[in-house]
């Protein structure tokens, strides 16, 4: 670690072989969005219960990534937690304005689909973490990371989620 | 019945759009306003008209004419007459999150992949040479911004999560200039920890706090127990600051998210009570130097006093993004709202931004700080300096 005198800014290096043309800082975006952006855009329409919300928010979350280029030193932490702080300002905001949330018509088993109607009856962080841990699969610490909580403060969402959604559907292991 | 996991299994039968066209094509939002689909036809209609007339104040305002500015700051930032800048120099620090100056130096925090890299990075703002890397558990992890990280009271101060060990707890740091050494740590329960700053009288930690339960939290420096906990009101803890006698910290609004807005509270230090409240308008980005305090505002860039906690002008109009603030070297320095970010300076004493970077010295970062005739910049793993010229 040592400084380097003058070496100011060049131009991007053109290194991606998918496109000449693409920005080092783009395509390690779109690599994340090949590898999260589906699950993304999951998580947050269980969060949301409403697809055209986690349309906006992932694109959204993904845009202003692009537009930080390399800055971001988490991206793929920091995206998931833009998405779901951009869903959660547009439900409020439409819970403000009485809009109907959930639209219909998911190609789910009968399972998931009591599951899609019991998870909006928890508070929003106890689904922000039930998600997060169970449908994301991310660690205490890391949703702690993403929700800008502690892992012993998730660890009680995530208690209280749980029993609050046994006894919803019922389950034994909930 | 099923288990979570395997429920939860079942959404992943959920057709999911492959929007990264859209993602590419697509303007971003300013940070810290949210606008919904329901919203998206009027935004469209009007983000043309928006986007040609923001063009138009961009390159008025950094291209040195006088933005719209209501009344005139009072100035205490030292006047500088110097009218040009340049990068002059990129030192590669890896992956930096916060940088400050003070006693002499520049003090930048290191957040490595493996937290056990974890270091305080001392710089020689004459020659450039680190000085010192100083290992601690504890460095600020804010993404964007900057903040955790000040130097008061002779020390330096950094604040943070040490996971170090198993708890995982936030603490905050002090490192002695005159050893280069992490001379206490102090361990604080409830969270991590926001930002800290120091005034002799007390350390001054602000809590972030899960979200809706921000607090501040006064220790005694000369025993490091905690004297006194303020809670506040606000979804989280952001920065603090400490001058004059005064306390203010930046909270993002509102409690229960989505963390848009934001409030600069003033603290009583003789009740150690919220004696103020100032509605910021947007996410807070707040910054202290030569003695003053500027806030960005929804109308734009105000200096703050900081007796009051109140801003001592109408807004100027200065097209900043937002995510980082400093205060010095002639002014108040902001990345541009524009693609590029380049960096900027708004001249209290002129009214106007008479410093504009050019795009393609790639001045945009994310955390910034100044001093004596030179700007630092930290740009991923590289600190980026910019120095002052005569015109």
């Amino acid at each position: 670690m040592t400084g380097v005198k003058n070496q100011a800014v060049s131009a991007p290096v053109l290194v991606d072989v998918r496109d000449a043309t693409v920005r080092p800082d783009v395509a390690r975006l779109e690599d994340i969005y090949e590898a999260h952006g589906a699950r993304l855009w999951r998580a947050v329409v269980l969060y949301a219960g409403n697809r055209e919300i986690a349309n906006d928010a992932v694109a959204e979350a993904f845009a202003q990534a692009l537009r930080r280029g390399d800055d971001l030193q988490s991206p793929e932490r920091w995206i998931w937690r833009t998405a779901f702080r951009i869903a959660a300002g547009e439900l409020s905001r439409r819970k403000r304005e009485a809009t109907d949330l959930m639209d219909a018509g998911y190609e789910t088993d009968a399972e998931t689909t009591e599951l899609l109607l019991a998870l909006p009856r928890l508070t929003p962080k106890q689904r922000v973490a039930i998600i997060l841990h169970y449908y994301a699969g991310y660690s205490l610490k890391e949703v702690a990371k993403i929700t800008r909580s502690t892992p012993s403060a998730v660890g009680v969402h995530l208690y209280r989620g749980r029993r609050r959604l046994r006894e919803l559907l019922g389950d034994d292991d909930a | 019945m099923p288990d979570l996991k395997t429920r939860f299994r079942g959404a992943d039968r959920i057709p999911a759009p492959h929007l990264w066209v859209e993602i590419t094509s697509r303007e971003p939002r300013v940070q810290g306003r949210e606008t919904g689909p329901a919203r998206r036809i009027l935004v469209v209609t009007v983000a043309f008209a928006i986007g040609v007339a923001g063009v138009i104040i961009a390159v008025r305002a950094f291209g040195g004419r006088e933005p719209q500015v209501g009344s005139h700051p009072s100035p205490t930032i030292s006047p500088i007459t110097a009218a040009t800048a340049r990068v002059n120099d990129t030192i590669n620090v890896g992956r930096a999150t916060s940088v400050a100056y003070g006693a002499g130096s520049l003090w930048v925090s290191i957040d490595p992949l493996d937290s056990a890299d974890r270091a305080v990075l001392r710089i020689d703002p004459e020659n450039d040479r680190i000085l010192a890397t100083i290992p601690t558990s504890v460095v600020p992890s804010w993404e964007i911004g900057g903040g955790g990280l000040s130097v008061g009271d002779g020390s330096v101060w950094v604040a943070g999560r040490d996971e170090s060990g198993d708890g995982a707890l936030g603490a905050v740091v002090r490192i002695d200039p005159s050893t280069n050494l992490v001379v206490d740590t102090i361990p604080l329960e409830g969270g991590s920890v926001a930002d800290v700053a120091a005034n002799g009288d007390a350390i001054w930690v602000l809590i972030s706090g899960n979200p809706g339960r921000p607090k501040i939290v006064r220790i005694d420096p000369s025993s490091g127990k905690v004297v006194a906990g303020i809670p506040l009101s606000g979804g989280y803890g952001r920065s603090i600051f400490a001058t004059g006698g005064s306390v203010l910290a930046a909270l993002a609004q509102p409690p229960g998210g989505p963390f848009d807005g934001g409030t600069l509270v003033r603290i009583d230090t003789s009740s150690n009570e919220v004696s103020g409240t100032f509605d910021l308008g947007t996410y807070p980005s707040v910054a202290i130097g030569d003695g003053a305090i500027w806030a960005m505002t929804d109308g734009g860039l105000v200096q703050i006093d900081p007796a009051t906690g109140q801003p001592t002008s109408s807004p100027a109009n200065v097209p900043c993004t937002g995510d980082a603030l400093a205060i010095g070297a002639g002014g108040v320095w902001c990345f541009g709202a524009a693609a590029d970010r380049a960096l900027g300076r708004f001249n209290p004493e002129t009214a106007r931004v008479d410093i504009a970077m050019e795009p393609e010295e790639g001045t945009g970062g994310t955390a910034l700080a100044t001093s004596p005739g030179s700007v630092w910049v930290v740009r991923g793993t590289e600190l980026v300096r910019v120095d002052l010229g005569e015109a």
